[in-house]
Protein backbone atom coordinates (compact mmCIF):
# COMPACT_ATOMS: atom_id res chain seq x y z
CA UNK A 1 0.00 0.00 0.00
CA UNK A 2 1.24 3.49 -0.75
CA UNK A 3 1.10 6.34 1.78
CA UNK A 4 -2.24 7.72 0.57
CA UNK A 5 -3.82 4.27 0.79
CA UNK A 6 -2.44 3.78 4.30
CA UNK A 7 -3.89 7.12 5.39
CA UNK A 8 -7.25 6.23 3.87
CA UNK A 9 -7.15 2.85 5.63
CA UNK A 10 -6.33 4.46 8.97
CA UNK A 11 -9.12 7.01 8.60
CA UNK A 12 -11.46 4.13 7.77
CA UNK A 13 -10.59 2.46 11.07
CA UNK A 14 -7.50 0.34 10.37
CA UNK A 15 -5.39 1.04 13.47
CA UNK A 16 -2.32 -0.73 12.11
CA UNK A 17 -2.10 1.53 9.07
CA UNK A 18 -0.78 4.46 11.12
CA UNK A 19 1.90 2.25 12.67
CA UNK A 20 2.98 1.13 9.20
CA UNK A 21 3.08 4.73 8.01
CA UNK A 22 5.16 5.72 11.03
CA UNK A 23 7.59 2.86 10.52
CA UNK A 24 8.01 3.78 6.88
CA UNK A 25 8.99 7.40 7.52
CA UNK A 26 10.52 7.35 10.99
CA UNK A 27 14.12 7.09 9.82
CA UNK A 28 13.76 10.07 7.48
CA UNK A 29 12.13 12.19 10.16
CA UNK A 30 14.67 11.24 12.83
CA UNK A 31 17.68 11.76 10.55
CA UNK A 32 16.48 15.18 9.55
CA UNK A 33 15.71 16.20 13.14
CA UNK A 34 19.03 14.90 14.47
CA UNK A 35 21.09 16.73 11.88
CA UNK A 36 19.00 19.84 12.23
CA UNK A 37 19.23 20.21 16.00
CA UNK A 38 22.38 18.13 16.56
CA UNK A 39 21.26 16.49 19.79
CA UNK A 40 19.91 12.95 20.00
CA UNK A 41 17.42 13.29 22.85
CA UNK A 42 16.02 16.51 21.47
CA UNK A 43 15.73 14.90 18.02
CA UNK A 44 13.83 11.96 19.54
CA UNK A 45 11.49 14.34 21.30
CA UNK A 46 10.95 16.31 18.08
CA UNK A 47 10.15 13.14 16.15
CA UNK A 48 7.63 12.01 18.76
CA UNK A 49 6.00 15.45 18.81
CA UNK A 50 5.93 15.54 15.01
CA UNK A 51 4.13 12.21 14.70
CA UNK A 52 1.58 13.33 17.27
CA UNK A 53 0.98 16.40 15.08
CA UNK A 54 0.70 14.13 12.04
CA UNK A 55 -1.92 12.02 13.82
CA UNK A 56 -3.82 15.13 14.94
CA UNK A 57 -3.90 16.59 11.43
CA UNK A 58 -4.20 13.45 9.33
CA UNK A 59 -7.80 14.24 8.39
CA UNK A 60 -6.65 17.55 6.98
CA UNK A 61 -3.86 16.06 4.86
CA UNK A 62 -4.51 16.66 1.18
CA UNK A 63 -2.70 14.18 -1.03
CA UNK A 64 -3.19 16.41 -4.06
CA UNK A 65 -1.24 19.32 -2.57
CA UNK A 66 1.88 17.43 -1.46
CA UNK A 67 3.20 13.93 -0.93
CA UNK A 68 2.91 12.57 2.60
CA UNK A 69 6.68 12.65 3.00
CA UNK A 70 6.86 16.33 2.00
CA UNK A 71 4.02 17.11 4.42
CA UNK A 72 5.69 15.14 7.19
CA UNK A 73 9.05 16.82 6.65
CA UNK A 74 7.34 20.21 6.82
CA UNK A 75 5.91 19.27 10.20
CA UNK A 76 9.27 17.92 11.43
CA UNK A 77 11.07 21.02 10.20
CA UNK A 78 8.59 23.36 11.90
CA UNK A 79 8.88 21.40 15.13
CA UNK A 80 12.69 21.63 14.91
CA UNK A 81 12.44 25.40 14.44
CA UNK A 82 10.16 25.65 17.50
CA UNK A 83 12.71 23.71 19.55
CA UNK A 84 15.58 25.88 18.34
CA UNK A 85 13.61 28.99 19.24
CA UNK A 86 13.00 27.68 22.75
CA UNK A 87 16.60 26.66 23.13
CA UNK A 88 18.30 29.76 21.79
CA UNK A 89 15.61 32.34 22.46
CA UNK A 90 16.38 33.69 19.01
CA UNK A 91 13.58 34.13 16.51
CA UNK A 92 14.18 31.87 13.52
CA UNK A 93 13.21 34.71 11.25
CA UNK A 94 16.31 36.57 12.45
CA UNK A 95 18.30 34.27 10.20
CA UNK A 96 16.62 35.46 7.07
CA UNK A 97 14.36 37.86 5.31
CA UNK A 98 11.44 36.82 3.12
CA UNK A 99 13.78 35.78 0.36
CA UNK A 100 15.89 33.71 2.71
CA UNK A 101 18.89 35.98 2.37
CA UNK A 102 19.19 38.27 5.38
CA UNK A 103 22.46 38.02 7.28
CA UNK A 104 24.06 35.90 4.60
CA UNK A 105 23.31 38.03 1.59
CA UNK A 106 26.98 38.76 0.92
CA UNK A 107 28.04 35.18 0.44
CA UNK A 108 29.43 34.66 -3.07
CA UNK A 109 27.18 32.62 -5.29
CA UNK A 110 29.67 30.40 -7.10
CA UNK A 111 28.61 26.81 -6.55
CA UNK A 112 31.12 24.01 -6.04
CA UNK A 113 30.09 20.65 -7.41
CA UNK A 114 28.25 18.77 -4.71
CA UNK A 115 29.74 15.38 -5.61
CA UNK A 116 33.24 16.77 -5.50
CA UNK A 117 32.60 18.39 -2.14
CA UNK A 118 30.86 15.45 -0.49
CA UNK A 119 33.38 12.92 -1.75
CA UNK A 120 36.01 14.79 0.21
CA UNK A 121 34.03 14.66 3.43
CA UNK A 122 34.67 11.02 4.19
CA UNK A 123 34.02 11.03 7.87
CA UNK A 124 30.35 11.06 8.92
CA UNK A 125 31.21 12.99 12.07
CA UNK A 126 32.96 15.65 10.02
CA UNK A 127 29.92 15.99 7.81
CA UNK A 128 27.74 16.30 10.91
CA UNK A 129 30.09 18.95 12.31
CA UNK A 130 30.17 20.86 9.03
CA UNK A 131 26.38 20.72 8.68
CA UNK A 132 26.04 21.85 12.29
CA UNK A 133 28.02 24.98 11.51
CA UNK A 134 25.69 26.00 8.74
CA UNK A 135 22.86 28.43 9.50
CA UNK A 136 19.55 26.59 9.92
CA UNK A 137 17.97 27.81 6.65
CA UNK A 138 20.93 26.42 4.68
CA UNK A 139 21.23 23.23 6.68
CA UNK A 140 17.60 22.25 6.17
CA UNK A 141 17.88 22.61 2.39
CA UNK A 142 20.89 20.26 2.23
CA UNK A 143 19.28 17.76 4.60
CA UNK A 144 16.13 17.51 2.54
CA UNK A 145 17.80 17.65 -0.86
CA UNK A 146 20.72 15.30 -0.25
CA UNK A 147 19.44 13.40 2.76
CA UNK A 148 15.93 12.64 1.57
CA UNK A 149 16.39 12.81 -2.20
CA UNK A 150 13.72 15.45 -2.50
CA UNK A 151 13.52 17.70 -5.56
CA UNK A 152 13.93 21.47 -5.21
CA UNK A 153 10.17 21.75 -5.70
CA UNK A 154 9.50 19.31 -2.86
CA UNK A 155 12.04 21.04 -0.62
CA UNK A 156 10.38 24.37 -1.36
CA UNK A 157 7.00 22.86 -0.52
CA UNK A 158 8.28 21.39 2.73
CA UNK A 159 9.90 24.66 3.78
CA UNK A 160 7.13 26.94 2.59
CA UNK A 161 9.58 28.88 0.42
CA UNK A 162 9.85 29.56 -3.29
CA UNK A 163 11.91 27.27 -5.51
CA UNK A 164 14.26 30.14 -6.34
CA UNK A 165 14.86 30.80 -2.65
CA UNK A 166 15.64 27.13 -2.10
CA UNK A 167 18.05 27.06 -5.05
CA UNK A 168 19.74 30.20 -3.77
CA UNK A 169 20.07 28.73 -0.27
CA UNK A 170 21.42 25.51 -1.73
CA UNK A 171 24.10 27.37 -3.66
CA UNK A 172 25.12 29.40 -0.65
CA UNK A 173 24.99 26.38 1.63
CA UNK A 174 27.39 24.50 -0.62
CA UNK A 175 29.73 27.47 -0.63
CA UNK A 176 29.73 27.72 3.15
CA UNK A 177 30.10 23.96 3.51
CA UNK A 178 33.18 24.14 1.33
CA UNK A 179 34.62 26.81 3.59
CA UNK A 180 33.91 24.74 6.71
CA UNK A 181 35.59 21.59 5.40
CA UNK A 182 38.53 23.61 4.05
CA UNK A 183 38.62 22.16 0.56
CA UNK B 1 25.68 12.16 -3.80
CA UNK B 2 23.88 11.40 -0.56
CA UNK B 3 23.83 12.42 3.07
CA UNK B 4 23.30 9.08 4.74
CA UNK B 5 20.58 8.69 7.30
CA UNK B 6 21.42 8.46 10.96
CA UNK B 7 20.86 5.14 12.69
CA UNK B 8 17.57 4.94 14.55
CA UNK B 9 17.90 4.69 18.34
CA UNK B 10 16.61 1.43 19.73
CA UNK B 11 12.95 1.58 20.77
CA UNK B 12 12.23 4.93 19.10
CA UNK B 13 9.49 3.41 16.94
CA UNK B 14 7.73 2.03 20.02
CA UNK B 15 8.15 5.32 21.88
CA UNK B 16 6.65 7.28 18.97
CA UNK B 17 3.64 4.97 18.81
CA UNK B 18 3.25 5.11 22.60
CA UNK B 19 3.30 8.92 22.51
CA UNK B 20 0.69 8.99 19.74
CA UNK B 21 -1.43 6.50 21.70
CA UNK B 22 -1.10 8.68 24.80
CA UNK B 23 -2.15 11.80 22.86
CA UNK B 24 -5.03 9.87 21.34
CA UNK B 25 -6.17 8.65 24.74
CA UNK B 26 -5.98 12.14 26.16
CA UNK B 27 -8.00 13.58 23.27
CA UNK B 28 -10.56 10.79 23.68
CA UNK B 29 -10.91 11.55 27.40
CA UNK B 30 -11.50 15.24 26.70
CA UNK B 31 -14.04 14.33 24.01
CA UNK B 32 -15.70 11.83 26.34
CA UNK B 33 -16.00 14.45 29.12
CA UNK B 34 -17.55 17.01 26.77
CA UNK B 35 -19.97 14.51 25.24
CA UNK B 36 -20.93 13.12 28.65
CA UNK B 37 -21.72 16.67 29.82
CA UNK B 38 -23.78 17.33 26.68
CA UNK B 39 -25.60 14.01 27.17
CA UNK B 40 -26.42 14.87 30.79
CA UNK B 41 -27.74 18.26 29.75
CA UNK B 42 -29.86 16.75 26.98
CA UNK B 43 -31.20 14.09 29.37
CA UNK B 44 -32.22 16.83 31.78
CA UNK B 45 -34.13 18.47 28.94
CA UNK B 46 -35.47 15.19 27.60
CA UNK B 47 -37.32 14.16 30.81
CA UNK B 48 -39.59 17.24 31.03
CA UNK B 49 -40.06 17.19 27.25
CA UNK B 50 -41.27 13.59 27.54
CA UNK B 51 -43.62 14.48 30.42
CA UNK B 52 -44.97 17.40 28.42
CA UNK B 53 -45.53 15.17 25.40
CA UNK B 54 -47.37 12.58 27.52
CA UNK B 55 -49.68 15.28 28.93
CA UNK B 56 -50.36 16.64 25.45
CA UNK B 57 -51.12 13.15 24.16
CA UNK B 58 -53.68 12.65 26.95
CA UNK B 59 -55.18 16.09 26.39
CA UNK B 60 -55.50 15.67 22.62
CA UNK B 61 -57.45 12.40 22.87
CA UNK B 62 -54.76 10.55 20.98
CA UNK B 63 -54.82 7.63 23.45
CA UNK B 64 -58.59 7.22 22.94
CA UNK B 65 -58.06 6.97 19.20
CA UNK B 66 -55.31 4.43 19.74
CA UNK B 67 -57.35 2.27 22.14
CA UNK B 68 -60.26 2.42 19.69
CA UNK B 69 -57.95 1.27 16.91
CA UNK B 70 -56.78 -1.67 19.03
CA UNK B 71 -60.29 -2.66 20.01
CA UNK B 72 -61.53 -2.53 16.42
CA UNK B 73 -58.78 -3.06 13.84
CA UNK B 74 -61.17 -2.74 10.91
CA UNK B 75 -61.48 0.97 11.69
CA UNK B 76 -57.81 1.55 10.85
CA UNK B 77 -57.89 -0.52 7.69
CA UNK B 78 -61.27 0.60 6.44
CA UNK B 79 -61.56 4.28 7.33
CA UNK B 80 -59.27 6.90 5.89
CA UNK B 81 -60.97 9.54 8.06
CA UNK B 82 -60.05 7.63 11.18
CA UNK B 83 -56.36 7.57 10.25
CA UNK B 84 -56.46 11.30 9.49
CA UNK B 85 -58.14 11.98 12.84
CA UNK B 86 -55.53 9.90 14.57
CA UNK B 87 -52.73 11.93 12.93
CA UNK B 88 -54.51 15.22 13.63
CA UNK B 89 -54.83 14.33 17.29
CA UNK B 90 -51.08 14.04 17.58
CA UNK B 91 -49.69 17.04 19.53
CA UNK B 92 -47.16 17.99 16.86
CA UNK B 93 -45.27 20.58 18.91
CA UNK B 94 -44.69 18.17 21.78
CA UNK B 95 -43.67 15.35 19.44
CA UNK B 96 -41.33 17.70 17.57
CA UNK B 97 -39.76 18.78 20.86
CA UNK B 98 -39.16 15.19 21.95
CA UNK B 99 -37.61 14.28 18.60
CA UNK B 100 -35.49 17.46 18.58
CA UNK B 101 -33.97 16.43 21.89
CA UNK B 102 -33.90 12.66 21.38
CA UNK B 103 -31.90 12.77 18.13
CA UNK B 104 -28.93 14.81 19.49
CA UNK B 105 -29.14 12.87 22.76
CA UNK B 106 -28.81 9.58 20.89
CA UNK B 107 -25.96 10.96 18.80
CA UNK B 108 -24.05 12.29 21.81
CA UNK B 109 -24.53 9.02 23.74
CA UNK B 110 -23.26 7.04 20.76
CA UNK B 111 -20.22 9.34 20.35
CA UNK B 112 -19.56 9.33 24.09
CA UNK B 113 -19.59 5.52 24.09
CA UNK B 114 -17.08 5.45 21.24
CA UNK B 115 -14.86 8.07 22.90
CA UNK B 116 -15.13 6.20 26.19
CA UNK B 117 -14.00 3.02 24.52
CA UNK B 118 -10.90 4.77 23.09
CA UNK B 119 -10.22 6.61 26.33
CA UNK B 120 -10.59 3.81 28.82
CA UNK B 121 -10.37 0.48 27.03
CA UNK B 122 -8.16 0.55 23.94
CA UNK B 123 -5.02 2.08 25.44
CA UNK B 124 -5.58 1.33 29.09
Amino acid sequence: MNDAELIAAYLAGDEGAFATLTGRHLAAAYSFALRFVGEQHEAEDIVQESFVKVWQNLKRYNKDSASFKTWLMRIVRNTCVDHLRKRKHVPFSAFEDTEGEGAFANVPTDSPLADELFSKIEDVAELQRALGQLPAPYREVLLLYYGEDMTFEEVADALGASVNTVKSRHRRAMHRLRQHVRI
Amino acid sequence: MKIHRAQLPEGLYERVLARVAHARQRAARVQFSLLAAVSCLLTLLFVPALQYAAQELYASGFYEYISLAFSDGSLVLGSREFVLSLVESLPSLAVLLVVAIAVPLGWSLWRAARAGKSAFLTYA
